[in-house]
Parts: C-alpha cells; structure tokens; sequence
C-alpha cells in the first residue's frame, strides 16, 4: 500500500493526496506558514480558534457543530504550532467519508467557507482573546516546556527568534481586535504557503479534481516559497537553574547538532545517534540513569532536527543531580569514543525502522513528517528512510557524535 | 451503514483471545491483559481467605517487576527484535502492549512467556522502590489525576480501592516486600485470569496455533475478583487549583448499575446515558455554546460515563478560572432541560456524534484494542455496540437521563 503523498501546486495550495484503503475515516489537515514575527505571532495565534466561530454561510459555531455532527460526527480542530522559524496555523477534519471516491461535499463546503470567508467580529475576537490568556497560562505554567525553552535561549549567544512563542504573548494580546484581525486573516491567505493533506478511502483523481473547484483564492504570487531555517550552532558550555515548588528537579540539556539538520545527508546517522543515547526505552541514558542509578523515572533525548538541535530531558532527585549529568556526558562520550557493540546498533536501527513502519499506519503522524521536510526544505519519505537505516555503519554513528560540541544546561527545581 | 472490523473471538487452553485483522497496516498491536489493577487494593474478595488488603501500589509495582524481570530482560529482547513494550496499569486491569512490524510469532511467544514466570527477591524490590518514588513525584505534578482519585475517594469512600493513586503512596509503598508480590503473581498472574488481543494483517488460524503452543501447560483456576465497590455518596465535586488563574474542575454522579439481561441491554443502558449527556452537556449544547461564549474554559469540557464490573458514575471535567460560575452553569442546564423538550434534531446529532466516536476507535489499534478489553471485561462484544446504537429512541434516552442523571 502506498505510502507517499501525490503533490499537486494549484496557486497557492499545495495539496497532498494519499488514497488508502485502510483507514475508516478520512483526514483533511490544513497548514498555514508564517515566518515567527513578535509583531503578529499573537494575532496568529488567535486566528485559528477565530475560524470555528462562524462563516458566511454557517453563521456560528453551533451550526457548524451541528452540520458536522450530522456527518456521522466529523471532528473539526484548530491549533498553533512552531517548526523551526515557522508559526503554523492548524485545522483538521475527520469524517467518515461514505462515498469513496471522492469527499462529501457538504463537508468540503464547510472547510472551505471557514477558510476563505471567516466572520471575524467584535464579538469572536473579544471571547477568543480572553480564552486566549488562558492559553497563554497553560504554556507558561508547564514546567517542561519552561525549561526546555530557557535551555535553549542560554545556547544562544545571540538570541534567534526561536524564542517567540507560538502561542504569542499575554501582553500583545490587546493590540488586536477585528479590523487588524482581518487584514491578517487576509495577508495570511494571500501570502502565506499553504499546504492541505487529505488521507482515506477515495480517488486521487476525482479528489483532486473536487479541490481544485472548491479552492481558488485570489493569491500575491511573490511571497510563498519556504526558506529553511538556519541551524543553531553554537560552542556555548552553560549551567543555569532556578528555584521552584517542585520536590523534584526537571534537568534540560540541550545541545547544538553542529549544522546537521532534517536535509543534511547525516540527518539518518544522527537520528541513529538519538535513539541509541536516549530516544527509547532500551537506550543508553534510560537503562543507566533509570534502571542502574535509579535516579529518574524517565528520561529522553529529542532530536530537533528543524533548528539542528537535541534534548535531553529527565525529572530527578535534586541529590543526584550531579550523578546524573556525569552519567549523560559519560555516554555521549561513549558513543563518541565508538563504545558500543554490533548488537547495540543493529538492536536500535531495528526499533528505528519499526517506528518509521508503525508511523505509515498514522495520518498525523505522515503529515507531521511531511511538514518537517516542507519547512527543512527536503521532503523525504518513511520508506526513504527505512532505506537509509539499513545501510548505517557503526562509523557513521561515531563520526556524527562528533558534531556535538556546545551545551546548556537548565534545571528547575531546588538545586 | 457502517460495519466496522470483524472480531474474532477464542478461548484458547483457558486464555481469552481477540483478533482482529487489519488489511494494509504495518502495526502488529499486541495486547496481554491481566485482570488485576488498582481498585484490587483494600478491596473485599468473594474467598475468605483472600480477604487482607493488598497494599495501595501493588498492580502497578508488579506491572514494575515483570517489565524488569531478571529472568527475561524483557526491554532488551524485545529491543533486539525491533519491537517496542510497554505497559500500564489503571484500576481495573494490568495490561503489556507489544508493538511490532516484524516477527509476530516470536514476539506472542515472549509475551505469554513473560507473565507466566518471575523470580522475585527484596533486592529487586527495594530497588524498584527508589523508581517509584520518582514516579509517585512525577505524578503529583498532574493536578487533574489528582483531581481524579479525590473524587473516586469521595464518591467510593477513603478506604476503598479508588482512594488512593494507582501507583500507590510513598507509605504503601515502604510496606511491599518480595513476600506481597510473589503472592499476587500467583494469584492474579494465571492464564485464565488474562486476555491477549491482537490486531494487524494477520491471518487468525496462524496466530490461534503459535498461541495454543505457548498456553498448554496452564492449570485452570476459579476467577476470583473483588465485590464491586458501593458508592458512599450520589454526587461530588472537586476543585484543584493548577496555577494562580486556573482550576481543574470535577463534578461525578455514581449510576446505579441495573441488573444485566444481556450484553445488548447492558451496552443499551450505557449508550442511554451516554447520549444522554451529549445533549445535556455535548458540544452543540445550550451549556457548552454559552460557557464558550462567556470565555469560562479555553479547551475542550470532558464529558464522560465510566463503566466497569465495579463502578458506574458520570463526570463531567473542565479547566477553567471560574469554577463556581461553571458550577452554577452546569446546574442551570440540568434546570432548563427539565423545562424544555429535547427535539429530534438534537437527538439524532448527539448519537450521531457518538456513534462517529466509535468510528474513530476501528482506525486506531491501541483504541480498539482496549475497547474490545474494556467491553468484554463486562462480558460484552465490542462489534455490537454501533447496532444497539442505532436502535436506541429519543424517549429512551430521555427516560435514562432523569433515572439516572437529573435526579
């Protein structure tokens, strides 16, 4: 069964089409990228939620509800994301689709009245902003996110705007109001890339054809093409740490990949690197630092392959804090040092592949893989990389440690 | 009119099994259950013997050992075939997943092996310990289970199996030793007290062989379970505040569980309530529209029905910055409701919502997999539920929310 999507450029949408007969329901997600800019990421970040409140012709949110409902209980849902430089407006639809060959049009009239001719009004605006601090709470009071993100600002010496969030700031948040709001919308739609994925049971052609009809928008031809971030390097070795009410700590390392990102040709041996020091349960750091030491429930590495960065991240005792970053240095040591055995690796590249196998069954989490390769400016495909896992020498696993020079360190806790 | 996946279902030497296939997945989703969970922990049993209370903690430590059993390293096996384990326990029953794309046989084989032998001594268990801790830490950050078993205690009592936190509490924990966990594994660990259900493109003849290979020294054994737990209070609302503006909010009703006819009565009754409270607190609800429009919660409000052979009760669960005005919302719509008809409209979009739900789980084998163990724990096939819906009416749904909700 296939597994990659078929991309078509019609203005400015991209769409991307996987027919597949394994799937009951069928997934329509739509991307919006915008460069992350403090001066609109709150705006942005409001428009999305702005969107369920009504259009033109569904008026408001519960006839919208009720119309998706009715479609054997469709599921619409907005939200905001950051990959690499970019702010990404979200929505998505999932339906059980009862014709297969091409998608129910009332449900395409939906989607495409929300998206091109949204009612922003006094009153959406005005619930959406205060709905909105709260949002903006629920990211400030997550411990995780907090370190994970100042772990980050200290590699810099020069701060990127990678910082901004997503989400936007609390204190922009009454700058904006319906007028601006819409002229946003619009400059969003005009000169935004926008990318749509639709994965089920249905005829590509047909398909294609359906969207091409329903989606014409009038478009600045000038300003959509995706320039890549450029990856954070950095030769910083830093420790920083705050106080807070946990009674334990939340330690976040994070570590410059030295210009390797998504594209790059060593992208496979770094993912390797990733899941042999800490991405899975069988990795380096979570059977030393969990099951020898004891000293933590869990702990992970992330890579970031967007920005050229890795995470690693654990909640510990605040007494072994000392123990446990020696034993994390240890390791990436180890494995710079080649220190680890033919069955070690194989064992890894294995669960590699599986997870590349197991995420061709996921629509979400194809199209999150697609978008990483839309904002890094190299699309690849699951199938691309199961073929580069089965040709990793231990060499190269070796070689791409190497990269890592600079870190920062951030705890969250009592030290 | 939608049919969803066929269900297969075996006793196999005393083990429950479940396939399901899935043309054109990768997955290979392998779920061994073990009917042993939290609420086991300072519950009553049906045997005289059995009745000293298991320690809060202990399906959750023993879920623990098994992973880290000495005898099989069970992270690095499975590892080495590519595949991933893990497992999780909730109050109900233990459960191991096994995710693979590669080597079935091989993988079902080392799952029935891993829950059917454990060497356990103090040592492992004091060291075990020390994990748990960490996760008994790491768990209080999450303001909404904590949320949750406040609740459970309440409306179940604080003695009950409910009462405390499934990974148990730093002083149920301190009590466990190598003694307490052997004997639960003898006890809870046999094959007749398991389900094993798996999904992906398989062909069942295969699997119905490798399985038999694998179970046929087990000795049947009586079930032996907990009397189900009696509510001590209709109602109960909590309140945990998670920052300086905002709460976790938890309003639960115990339902009273109605003597069982049949498995299409008993997923009948369910569903009653179930779309029931769509229409009183759903999505296209007067409530809902109007706590969104007065900015009461920034996200999704859960409105659930929990079932088991142990407990029956509704919540209702939102984050939001002013929970006594939600409170007195969630009262108005119980008020209005009672003042108004509920249409047809209304009633066919809430079941048709509900029913778009039960679509949703056939896509996702770790959904299907624990909705086909959660039904037939209750002695249910989960294949049935999309026809009783359908024949649910508007006048039976209505009586089952003033039997049971509006009272």
């Amino acid at each position: 069964m296939r597994s990659e999507f078929l991309t078509k450029n019609f203005r400015n949408i991209n769409f991307h089409l996987l027919p597949s007969k394994k799937y009951f329901q069928t997934t329509i997600a739509v991307r919006m990228y915008l460069d992350l800019d403090e001066k609109v990421a709150t705006g942005a970040a409001l428009l999305p939620y702005i969107l369920l409140h009504g259009s033109e012709q569904f008026r408001n949110n519960l006839i919208i509800q009720s119309k998706l409902d009715v479609e054997y209980g469709a599921k619409i849902g907005v939200s905001i994301d950051k990959k690499g430089n970019k702010q990404v407006l979200c929505l998505s639809l999932k339906f059980y689709n009862q014709n297969h060959k091409i998608i129910n049009p009332e449900i395409l009239n939906i989607l495409h009245d929300l998206l091109t001719k949204p009612l922003i009004t006094k009153k959406s605006v005005e619930i959406e902003k205060k709905l909105h601090v709260s949002r903006i709470h629920n990211e400030i009071f997550n411990a995780y996110n907090y370190s994970y993100k100042k772990s980050l600002l200290y590699l810099q010496s020069k701060p990127q705007n990678l910082y901004i969030d997503q989400i936007g700031s609390i204190h922009e948040i009454e700058e904006w109001n319906e007028t601006n709001l819409a002229s946003l919308y619009q400059k969003i739609l005009q000169t935004s890339s926008i990318h749509m994925y639709v994965i089920g049971d249905f005829n590509e052609e047909n398909v294609l054809e359906q969207l091409c009809g329903y989606f014409q928008i009038e478009t600045d031809a000038t300003g959509q093409t995706i320039i890549p971030p450029c990856p954070v390097q950095s030769n910083i070795k830093t420790y920083n740490s705050e106080k807070y009410q946990f009674k334990h700590s939340i330690m976040t390392t994070c570590l410059s990949t030295g210009g390797i990102t998504f594209k790059n040709k060593d992208y496979p041996a770094l993912v390797v690197f990733n899941r042999l020091l800490g991405g899975s349960a069988h990795s380096r750091l979570f059977m030393n630092v969990r099951n020898d030491l004891n000293a933590a429930y869990s702990i992970i590495s992330i890579l970031d392959a967007i920005n050229g960065l890795l995470f690693i991240q654990t909640a510990i005792d605040p007494a072994s804090e000392g123990m446990v970053l020696r034993k994390i240095f240890d390791e990436i040591k180890s494995i710079k040092e080649g220190a680890f055995t033919k069955k070690e690796l194989e064992a890894t590249i294995k669960t590699l592949i599986n997870s590349y196998k197991l995420s061709q069954d996921s629509p979400i989490s194809l199209i999150d893989f697609h978008q990483n390769g839309i904002v890094s400016g190299q699309v690849r495909s699951m199938d691309e990389m199961i073929d580069y896992m089965d040709r990793i020498k231990p060499q190269d696993i070796q070689d791409v440690a190497q990269v890592l020079q600079g870190y920062s360190i951030y705890t969250l806790g009592e030290r | 009119m939608f049919t969803g996946s066929f269900i297969e279902k075996k006793k196999i030497n005393g083990l429950d099994t479940y396939l399901v296939n899935k043309t054109g997945f990768h997955e290979n989703y392998i779920l061994l259950s073990i009917d042993f969970g939290g609420m086991d922990s300072h519950s009553i049993y049906h045997e005289k013997e059995c009745n000293g209370k298991i320690p809060y903690g202990t399906a959750h430590f023993l879920e623990h050992l098994i992973i880290q059993n000495n005898q099989f390293d069970a992270l690095h096996r499975f590892g080495e075939m590519g595949s991933s384990i893990n497992a999780s326990t909730n109050y109900e029953y233990t459960s191991f997943v096994i995710s693979c794309t590669e080597q079935l046989e091989l993988n079902i084989q080392m799952i029935l092996k891993l829950v059917q032998s454990i060497s356990i001594t103090n040592d492992i268990v004091e060291k075990e310990k020390k994990i748990i801790k960490q996760e008994i830490l790491h768990s209080q950050s999450n303001k909404k289970a904590k949320c949750f078993t406040n609740l459970l205690s309440d409306l179940y009592g604080d003695e009950s199996g409910g009462a405390q936190p499934i990974v148990g509490n730093f002083a149920s924990i301190d009590s466990m030793d190598a003694n307490i966990m052997e004997r639960c594994f003898q006890k809870f660990y046999s094959i007749e007290n398991m389900k094993l259900i798996i999904i992906g493109d398989i062909i069942p003849e295969e699997i119905y062989s490798i399985i038999g290979d694998e179970v046929t020294g087990s000795t049947l054994k009586e079930k032996n379970r907990y009397l189900p737990l009696l509510p001590v209070k209709r109602e109960s609302l909590k309140i945990e505040p998670i920052n300086t503006n905002q709460s976790v909010l938890l309003l639960g009703s115990t339902i009273a569980n109605e003597s069982v006819t049949s498995s299409d009565t008993d997923i009948q009754n369910e569903f009653m309530i179930r779309i029931g409270l769509e229409i009183l607190f759903g999505r296209t609800s007067d409530f809902q529209q109007k706590i969104y429009s007065h900015s009461l919660v920034d996200r999704d409000i859960d409105v659930k029905y929990e079932i088991s052979n142990s407990y029956s009760f509704a919540f209702l669960s939102a984050i939001t910055s002013k929970p006594c005005v939600l409170m007195e919302e969630i009262r108005l719509a119980k008020n209005k409701i009672q003042a108004r008809s509920i249409d047809d409209y209304e009633f066919l979009i809430s079941k048709r919502r509900i029913i778009g739900m039960i679509i949703d789980v056939y896509d996702n084998p770790t959904k299907l997999a624990n909705s086909i163990l959660h039904y037939s724990t209750r002695g249910m096939n989960f294949c049935d539920v999309i026809k009783v819906i359908n024949k649910i009416t508007k006048k039976e749904v209505i009586d089952a929310l003033y039997s049971h909700i509006l009272i």
